[in-house]
């Protein structure tokens, strides 16, 4: 109780003051009146009575003051009437004020909204308790120029099996599943993983419950369903549980639904990057525990023991990994023997880095072009405010003389600051809030953990941050050496006109000149880029995109079980799409061009265990017709290449330049797999060679690339058409086609090439956007720096252009001198950013596509952009001096 | 003895213990001091209030407005239980503490 009446005390001092004001008044009244009537009971008269009682209560005031400083609140009351006093300064000049926390709130708002999307995406702890033991876990063959990819199964197991440093391990593998059951038919991405996974990640189901080792290790259908997807196609977690649902078909039963904000694999990840609506146990056969030994497809994360470090665990791991070759069946043991360069590596990085890699460079980016913003406008908001305090100058130099400290006065100006900066940062903080739904809006896919984006702690404390931090900068520079020099003048008797020192002077041209070099180091990464960018939607992508329409389908294991079924059904597809009206070819291509595909090893006849990377695609029918990719030699597939027939194939041209630089490849033979006995892969014979298709328009390096007809597994095609108009009428006799031969067979996507090719750059796009709009927000920021300096420089030297006047200056040698200044600001701010930028810009070149980091075009063009503003911002105080009147100018002082 | 004589922090105790007689006004209790101390202790109001306001902001007494017979606002001071403890504590304090005094400065009469 004792802490609730000191508060309400406190509050009473506080807001009630009139109130308490008048009580403290009685009270001493109180004790006059009794002293006056007690020296009067004994034997005073009224008079002297008075008189006594009277110097008693000498400094009556003294009394009250020392009343109200031990109410404690005196530091309050101060503040409170420093705010009142900011406030009434700040509506006095409203344009002032309204520019300044304009250019505050755009800064701030900007700024946390870049923070908050970065933040999330880079720094923020994963939503798993514990998440610093979090590892990501990969193998790889170095010498066969497979560095790091996910684990095989047998590998997998026998690390799980034999680790020490691992208090759990867990893998994953994300593929499309087609459900029913579930509302309508359709694909979604399932996860199929260990049991332990949850464990691992330290999360479980909400509703129900997670399926155990047994259930993995016999193979039962069961099925943990994400709270997203549970709500969306059952209403509640709860309706779900226990219900059947078909994947490809086949019945799992539903055990368990997690929260409905977990999300797993983490988009973006390096593999198996798709967060997966299902979650199926893996249930490894007895093939893929023993002999599968190549196939890569396994992401593992683990979590680490306490005390042990990543570098140990790696040691450990990449010792294991020596040992595993020798479980491996004897037959392959033996041909791995006779590779040369053949050695299992392992490497271990916290989870975090599965998913951040890509798209960490881009968006520091981002954050330091919004942080430029930030000091630039900054710049702005210092000058402004320095400007002001030179119209002060006298007003400080009064209550100096009065007896106002420094630190008081100081305490005013922050206070005067704070007002500015609170008020631009709640409004900035508004603008964060609106501007966020719309900066994950036109996000590209592929950026991690975008859907935890929100109001947190992190993002006020960065609010907060920047809102107190700044006043300090802004107020205290300028206070100082406004006091400096307001005292010396006032000393000097050279109160009269305020005017700036030199000091002063130069600290506010430094503001501008840092604006405009900042500004320049952010236009020209952003001229950099946006080149780059319109040099990638230039680029040749190797086929032609327009008038096609692509359809992918996916097969359901349980429905088309032969090779047989597949190749009728794909084979019937196309006969009936090619008989649509409007209709050129049709064909069905495994993974569309700027889609990733399957990197495998080559081996090619007559070079013993010699090996070769590249993309294997597979095409059924008139594929690469149908994308017109360019033929140099031989031919192209064509729908009689068919599964069983000599096997064809066509290569690009890097690839056979690379391969037989001197020959020609045509007719030469190659097959998957290194070439060893027991390969029994069939030989294919090479038939055409084709122009180079690009696997990203920002790529440099063509990618090595082998069509082939489809191998027997293959059931997920993308079946392309080529039209003679729109491709996306065709959208829906598509759909019906495909309902004709299986009403069941759901249709995921239907997308034009083109809009494929769009999409391929949207990560590019989206962050050049951004950075336009920073390099404008920045130019126009640094125009108010230079445009306010200048306009306040020509105000304070009315007088003295007055004088020059009057004694027969030429109105043009003043011109002179207002652009000679404007240009000696922009060009020395220049010159630094252009110095800077040259350093800079090679950080980037790494972002870039066929532009050089210092690209004629872009170091030409910003300086020119950044000369024409500043000229421009000299306009206005050139026309002020042209119009100065000698006579007027020299009586306004 | 003048107020400003008085061991800072005294004052305090004494009108705690003063206000532990019974609730009253800041004049009476200038009064009751005098009247206690035998005209030794002599507080103006220049201590007296600052000194009533400090204890109040502690908590160790309350204050309440009340029209006295001749009908004026009259603000009486009484002790709260957080100021009774307080007194308890500090008289203690003050009985080690002038007894250690008194063992140095008077130790003929020990």
């Amino acid at each position: 109780m004792r802490w609730f009446r000191k508060v309400r005390l406190r509050f009473q001092s506080l807001f009630n003051r009139s109130r308490v004001e008048t009580d403290l008044e009685d009270e001493l009244c109180d004790y006059l009146d009794r002293e006056i009537e007690r020296a009067i009971a004994s034997g005073s008269s009224p008079e002297e009575a008075k008189r006594h009682a009277l110097s008693s209560l000498i400094g009556a005031e003294r009394i009250k003051d020392e009343c109200r400083d031990v109410r404690g609140v005196w530091w309050l009351e101060d503040s409170m009437s420093d705010i009142r006093f900011a406030v009434r300064t700040l509506r006095k000049a409203p344009v002032f004020t309204v520019t300044v926390i304009a250019a505050l709130a755009f800064c701030i708002g900007v700024n946390t909204a870049i923070f908050s999307v970065v933040d999330t995406v880079l720094f923020r702890p994963l939503p798993f308790p514990g998440q610093e033991r979090l590892v990501a876990v990969t193998e790889g063959v170095p010498g066969l120029g497979f560095p790091v990819m996910p684990f095989s199964c047998p590998d997998y197991l026998f690390v799980a099996a034999s680790n020490r440093s691992f208090a759990g391990t867990a893998t994953y593998h994300t593929q499309a599943y087609e459900i029913s059951g579930a509302g309508q038919p359709r694909r979604v991405i399932g996860a199929r993983v260990t049991a332990s996974l949850f464990q691992v990640l330290g999360i479980s189901p909400t509703v129900g419950r997670a399926f155990t080792q047994e259930e993995d290790e016999h193979s039962k259908r069961v099925v943990v369903l994400t709270g997203g997807f549970a709500q969306s196609a059952f209403g509640t977690p709860e309706r779900a549980l226990g219900r059947t649902v078909l994947l490809d078909r086949t019945p799992y039963t539903v055990v368990g639904i997690t929260a409905p904000s977990f999300s797993f694999p983490i988009r973006g990840s390096r593999f198996n990057g798709d967060p997966a609506d299902v979650f199926v146990p893996v249930s490894w056969n007895n093939d893929d525990r023993q002999q599968n030994v190549s196939n890569f497809d396994y992401s593992m994360v683990s979590r680490l023991k306490p005390n042990v470090t990543i570098q140990q665990a790696s040691m450990e791991v990449h010792g294991l990994l020596q040992r595993v070759v020798e479980n491996y069946p004897s037959k392959i043991k033996q041909a791995l023997r006779q590779m040369r360069n053949f050695s299992l590596e392992s490497r271990i990085v916290p989870f975090r880095e599965e998913f951040t890699g890509d798209v960490q460079r881009p968006l520091l980016l981002l954050l330091a072009a919004v942080g430029i913003v930030l000091l630039i406008g900054c710049a702005d908001v210092a000058n402004l405010i320095f400007s002001r305090m030179v119209g002060r100058q006298r007003e400080f130099a009064l209550r100096t003389a009065l007896g106002a400290s420094g630190w008081r006065l100081a305490r005013q100006a922050i206070t005067e600051g704070l007002v500015l900066s609170v008020t631009g940062g709640a409004i900035g903080f508004c603008v964060a809030f609106w501007a966020l739904p719309l900066l994950i809006r036109f996000a590209p896919d592929n950026l991690p953990r975008l859907s935890e984006i929100g109001l947190n702690w992190r993002m006020m404390a960065f609010v907060a941050f920047v809102t107190l931090a700044m006043p300090v900068v802004f107020c205290l520079g300028p206070l100082a050496s406004t006091l400096r020099s307001a005292l010396v003048n006032q000393l000097r008797g050279e109160g009269r006109t305020t005017t700036q020192g030199r000091h002063q002077r130069f600290i506010m041209s430094a503001a501008v000149v840092v604006q405009f070099s900042l500004a320049f180091l952010l236009l020209t990464t952003t001229g950099l880029l946006t080149r780059s960018l319109i040099k990638a939607t230039e680029a040749n992508p190797g086929f032609r995109p327009e008038h096609v329409i692509s359809v992918r389908i996916a097969l359901p294991e349980a429905a088309y079980k032969t090779p047989g079924d597949i190749t009728d059904l794909f084979n019937r597809l196309m006969d009936r799409l090619g008989s649509l009206p409007g209709v050129r070819q049709t064909g069905a291509i495994s993974d569309l061009p700027m889609r990733s595909s399957s990197n495998v090893v080559i081996s090619i006849e007559g070079r013993g265990s010699d090996i070769e990377r590249v993309d294997m695609v597979f095409c059924r029918g008139n594929a690469l017709d149908s994308l017109r990719v360019l033929l140099l030699r031989g031919r192209l597939l064509q729908p009689e290449d068919q599964v069983g027939k000599p096997h064809a194939a066509v290569i690009s041209e890097t690839l056979a330049k690379r391969v037989w630089p001197h020959d020609d490849p045509i007719g030469r033979r190659i097959r998957f797999g290194v070439d060893i006995p027991n390969n029994q892969e069939p030989w294919l014979t090479v038939v055409g060679v084709v122009a180079d298709v690009k696997a990203r328009l920002t790529s440099n390096s063509p990618r090595l690339l082998l069509f082939t007809t489809p191998m027997d597994w293959v059931k997920q095609m993308n079946v392309v058409v080529r039209t003679s108009g729109d491709p996306l009428l065709l959208a829906s006799s598509i759909r019906h086609v495909i309902a004709l031969l299986d009403p069941s067979l759901p249709v995921e996507k239907i997308e034009t090439l083109d809009q494929v090719l769009e999409e391929s750059l949207s990560a590019e796009r989206f962050r050049t956007w951004l950075l336009v709009c920073f390099a404008v927000a920045a130019l126009l920021l640094a125009t108010l720096g230079i445009a306010g300096l200048l306009a306040y420089n020509a105000a304070q030297r009315t007088q003295e252009f007055g004088v020059r006047i009057a004694l027969g200056a030429n109105r043009r040698d003043l011109l002179v001198l207002v652009f000679q200044h404007c240009l000696r600001l922009s060009g020395t701010g220049i010159a630094v950013g252009l110095a800077a930028s040259v350093i800079v810009t090679r950080a980037i070149s790494a972002l870039l596509y066929e532009t050089s980091p210092l690209d004629p075009g872009t170091f030409i063009a910003v300086p020119l952009i950044l000369l024409l503003i500043a000229l421009g911002a000299a306009l206005f105080p050139a026309w002020r001096v042209v119009r100065t009147n000698p006579i007027t100018a020299l009586r306004a002082e | 003895m003048k107020p400003n004589d008085l061991v800072q922090g005294t004052l305090g105790l004494l009108i705690l213990r003063i206000l532990a007689l019974k609730p009253m006004h800041g004049w009476a209790l200038s009064q009751r001091l005098k009247q206690m101390s035998k005209d030794v202790l002599q507080v103006g109001p220049g201590s007296l209030y600052p000194a009533l306001h400090k204890l109040e902001q502690e908590g160790w007494i309350t204050a309440e407005w009340l029209i006295s017979d001749t009908r004026r606002r009259v603000k009486f001071y009484s002790l709260t239980n957080e100021g009774r403890k307080q007194l308890e504590s500090q008289t203690a304090d003050w009985k080690r503490l002038s007894g250690a005094i008194s063992a140095i400065v008077l130790p003929a009469q020990g």
